[in-house]
């Protein structure tokens, strides 16, 4: 128990997110065009790895299915590789067993690459303010965009991979 | 005869006419950011804080049951006591989303039917704070803050 939460905190420092302006000089009207289409060629392929911890996860393969189908957005391509994947949908409760291996799990996706934090557990523990239960996903690997819910809906998947891909697009615009 | 049904195609041709008449008929997926998706009556989504639909004012008399009901201890309500008529005072009201299970125990909690759970879903946000509704936000809907990306993509 005491080994795997100081491999914790060692994951946990190592997973600081980067935030901020970048350092690089201003770019110039072609540099800036490129990485637009960059860009939108990475928020319209989005390869979602599959990777399910709980009841969550139920709701996340009916958003893959065909009534909701998110292909429509390009991100219906579950990978079972995290070599082929850029996006990691967090769906469930992430247990302190299972804490490392998410990190792992995480650390081997190529970059760049994305996290979405899918309800209430994968948040910050949920209903489980235990001592097995991980409080919230974000203590190990930097996320993105987090979807309140228990579970959500599919449409509120749908809305959360659509802020994603605004926010790769670069209009998240302020904190919300 | 093996080869003649490779030649031919006929186990491609035999499988194709099942998946052909699925493009005569009704598309079963939902069009959901153009088209807004039917959600049931007793969905329980955002929550909100009811206004008097003539004062403007809020309904919420601060009791607390609401927070005392709630399985997660996420909504917290500061009132301040009226020196005068001695009645509560609602000050702040903060309702953490991002641990919320939508149970619906405060709805059903408030005597007054001040909060509520609408069918309001989009909630995604990009920070966890963001999940931190305070009473202008509980009033006003998700929406009506700025700096929060309105929900665009819905018309």
């Amino acid at each position: 128990m005491e080994e795997m939460q100081e491999e914790l905190q060692v994951h946990m420092a190592s997973a600081i997110p980067v935030i901020g302006e970048s350092k690089e000089p201003k770019p110039n009207f072609i540099t800036t065009t490129v990485e637009q289409v960059f860009r939108w060629a990475r928020k319209s392929s989005l390869w979602p790895m599959t990777f399910g911890l709980a009841c969550c996860a139920i709701e996340m393969m009916a958003t893959g299915a065909s009534r909701f189908d998110m292909d429509r957005f390009g991100a219906g391509i579950f990978r079972p590789s995290p070599r082929q994947s850029d996006l990691i949908i967090i769906a469930g409760t992430v247990t302190l067993k299972m804490a490392p291996i998410v990190k792992r799990v995480y650390d081997q996706m190529p970059d760049p690459k994305w996290v979405i934090s899918m309800g209430a557990c994968s948040n910050c523990g949920g209903p489980f303010n235990s001592y097995s239960v991980l409080q919230g996903v974000d203590k190990v690997i930097p996320v993105d965009v987090y979807i309140p819910g228990c579970p959500p809906r599919p449409e509120a998947l749908l809305y959360g991979v659509m802020r994603l891909q605004d926010k790769i697009m670069g209009k998240a615009g302020k904190v919300a | 005869m093996n080869l003649l049904r490779r030649i031919l195609f006929i186990d491609i041709i035999k499988g194709l006419l099942i998946t052909f008449p699925y493009m005569f008929r009704r598309t079963y997926t939902e069009q959901y950011p153009t088209q807004r998706p039917q959600i049931a009556e007793r969905y329980r989504g955002a929550p909100r804080l009811n206004l008097d639909p003539e004062t403007k004012e809020t309904l919420c008399i601060s009791c607390n049951l609401c927070a005392l009901a709630c399985p997660e201890d996420l909504i917290v309500v500061t009132s301040e006591r009226d020196p005068k008529t001695s009645r509560k005072i609602l000050q702040e009201f903060t309702f953490d989303l991002s641990r919320c299970l939508f149970c619906g125990l405060c709805q059903e909690a408030c005597p007054v039917n001040a909060i509520e759970l609408t069918q309001y879903f989009e909630l995604a946000a990009y920070d966890k704070n963001g999940s931190k509704w305070d009473k202008y936000k509980l009033e006003h809907g998700p929406t009506a803050l700025p700096g929060l990306s309105p929900t665009s993509d819905a018309k």
